[in-house]
């Protein structure tokens, strides 16, 4: 087990590091930021000045190895727009209310999709399955920042129950986290329904059946548990898109986080800010990665041993 | 009805009895299709069309109101009609150029790491799990953020990202038709790697490949149109239905039909090409999950 925790995290360091190089490379590919930190009429005294002050003066092996040195002593640059201000503070800032949306907009989805496959299960109806899977299925065909522009629609200009921006209001996380949830929903469904059902046929099911238990303990008390650890592992390898997802409706919904900063840093041409946004996203999405590897091993022996 | 019975009709005869062979969810689907892909390309040939023409003493004119413009106009007074097809024609196009090369090279490169196998299977396939662990949407926030968003770097990134998923089918077809007695003949019989692969293992590999297509449509233009809504794909003036949801929605108070329409054009064509592709994609999904188990 402690072999396989150590290969792991040290997979995890490298793929960190390819993204910092690769952020790095791309901080470059847009050449000297004079052009967009200074006025038009500045003198060619104050472009070098800067390119000397940000070090864009150097060859790029000894920028790049200046911006390692930085990392390791926690300095990831300076934004290029707000002067003297760390680029990875201000997605640090951000970084709450990103995964707050995020873990709640999931476990939503995840317990409405858990809600309803039960309870199809529980009934047998097949007229139950072929409603939630439908309704999923339409919701999947709608673009994201269209349904929530939709909720927006119903709930706020019509209605008028629910704030459309931001997140001061307690009720505004509502609508973001339902847009999130409803897109994961039917993915869920059909996995966990699929898997549901497999465990019925086993065995096991039958005899606990047999038995004469009634059919809610059979269902959530003995299949569940078995039949929840293919939707859970999915979840966990989904999450890479799922944080993309999350960059759109943080956009619609005016959401103060961490993909709502890095697309304005887009358009400001903020380029720091973005290489810290991607590189906290990525080390997100190995750390969680590692986790579910970890937890898959501590259960399953088999992987341990692959 | 069987496959040979498709082949030996005539063309038109083989469509009648392709539609006759799909359910009628299928038949909803093609329907949708058609009538969004056919309003997109007869509008510019009617008189009203006009996507640009700015007439500010006419802005906000509500959906069917006025016969000169029968989807109502937009903030500058332009005619919804004529964005909603001009954008279609846009966004749907990107979506037919993204889903072709991504099929193209998707298929080149698994054809090759199946046939050959061995390192070079290991460095294609290998390049291909990197680029999954990405999402799109965050390589192409770097490479905006780097040279600054435009619409063909919307296109090559999705280009250069997205044929994973062509390539494994590929490669997995690959690898099965290479010793089957049809392939192995010509290979004995001294045949090169190119003509063995082209002639022999490219034609059922295509079918597989034109499957998959058809179904990426609606995913493809969900996500061109999430890029264009957030400003990193299609840029103004030139309309795509992302964008247009995008410049309606500062007015969804006052207008909410300027959103809403595009939206439902997206709705309809995405819904169409899934229903259409819906029984192969469910029968991938459910073998997929188990893979993945």
């Amino acid at each position: 087990m402690a072999r396989f925790l150590v290969t792991r995290t040290l997979q995890a360091l490298a793929t960190i590091f390819v993204v910092v190089t690769v952020a790095f490379l791309l901080g470059r590919l847009s050449g000297s930021p004079a052009a967009l930190l200074l006025t038009e009429n500045a003198t060619r005294e104050q472009i070098d000045e800067l390119n000397t002050r940000l070090g864009f003066d150097q060859p790029l092996p000894v920028q790049y190895v200046e911006y390692l040195r930085g990392i390791l002593g926690g300095d990831f640059g300076d934004s290029y727009r707000q002067a003297g201000v760390s680029s990875m503070d201000l997605v640090l800032e951000r970084l709450p209310a990103s995964l707050s949306l995020g873990a709640i907009g999931l476990a939503l989805g995840l317990v409405l999709a858990f809600a309803a496959t039960i309870t199809t299960h529980l009934a047998r109806s097949r007229t139950l399955r072929t409603t939630f899977l439908g309704l999923g299925s339409a919701r999947q065909a709608i673009p994201d920042f269209f349904f929530g522009l939709l909720l927006v629609l119903v709930f706020s200009v019509t209605l008028g129950w629910l704030p459309s921006l931001g997140n001061r209001d307690p009720l505004a996380i509502v609508m973001p986290a339902l847009t999130i949830a409803t897109a994961q929903f039917v993915v869920y469904t059909r996995l966990l329904d699929n898997s549901l059902s497999e465990q019925g046929r086993l065995d096991y099911a039958r005899t606990a059946v047999a038995r004469g238990e009634n059919r809610f303990r059979v269902v959530v008390g003995e299949l569940l548990p078995n039949a929840s650890l293919p939707v859970l592992t999915i979840a966990a390898i989904n999450l890479g898109s799922f944080l993309g997802g999350l960059v759109i409706v943080e956009n619609v919904f005016a959401w103060p986080g961490m993909g709502q900063l890095m697309l304005s840093a887009v358009y400001s041409r903020d380029f720091p800010v973005v290489q810290s946004g991607l590189i906290v996203v990525a080390a997100l999405f190995i750390l969680s990665n590692l986790l579910v590897d970890a937890a898959s091993a501590l259960i399953d022996p088999r992987v341990r041993r692959a | 009805m069987t496959d040979t019975d498709l082949v030996r009709k005539p063309p038109a005869a083989r469509v009648v009895a392709a539609a006759a062979g799909l359910t009628p969810l299928e038949r909803t689907g093609v329907a949708l299709v058609t009538a969004v892909v056919l309003f997109c390309v007869v509008t510019p040939f009617l008189p009203l069309y006009a996507p640009y023409a700015q007439d500010l003493s006419r802005a906000f004119v509500p959906p069917l109101t006025d016969a000169a413009h029968p989807l109502g106009t937009d903030m500058l007074g332009r005619d919804l009609a004529s964005r909603l097809a001009l954008g279609g024609l846009v966004s749907l196009g990107i979506v037919l150029l993204v889903v072709v090369v991504n099929a193209i090279i998707g298929m080149v490169v698994g054809l090759l790491a199946g046939y050959h196998g061995g390192r070079l299977d290991n460095v294609l396939m290998g390049w291909a799990d990197v680029q999954l662990a990405m999402p799109v949407i965050l390589v192409l926030i770097a490479l905006s953020a780097a040279v600054g968003p435009s619409v063909w770097l919307m296109v090559v990134t999705l280009a250069a990202t997205y044929w994973v998923g062509y390539a494994r089918v590929a490669r997995g077809t690959a690898m099965t038709l290479r010793d089957r007695d049809f392939v192995l003949v010509p290979r004995i019989q001294g045949a090169s790697a190119t003509w063995t692969i082209s002639r022999h293992i490219a034609p059922g590999v295509a079918v597989q490949m034109l499957i998959l297509a058809s179904s990426d449509i609606g995913a493809v233009l969900l996500l061109t149109s999430s890029f264009d809504y957030l400003g990193l794909g299609v840029q103004p003036p030139v309309p795509s239905w992302g964008l247009l949801i995008s410049e309606g929605q500062k007015y969804i108070r006052q207008a909410p039909y300027l959103s809403v329409v595009p939206g439902i054009a997206i709705f309809l064509v995405v819904i169409g090409t899934n229903l259409i592709s819906q029984r192969f994609t469910a029968e991938r999904d459910l073998r997929s999950a188990r893979r993945r188990k």
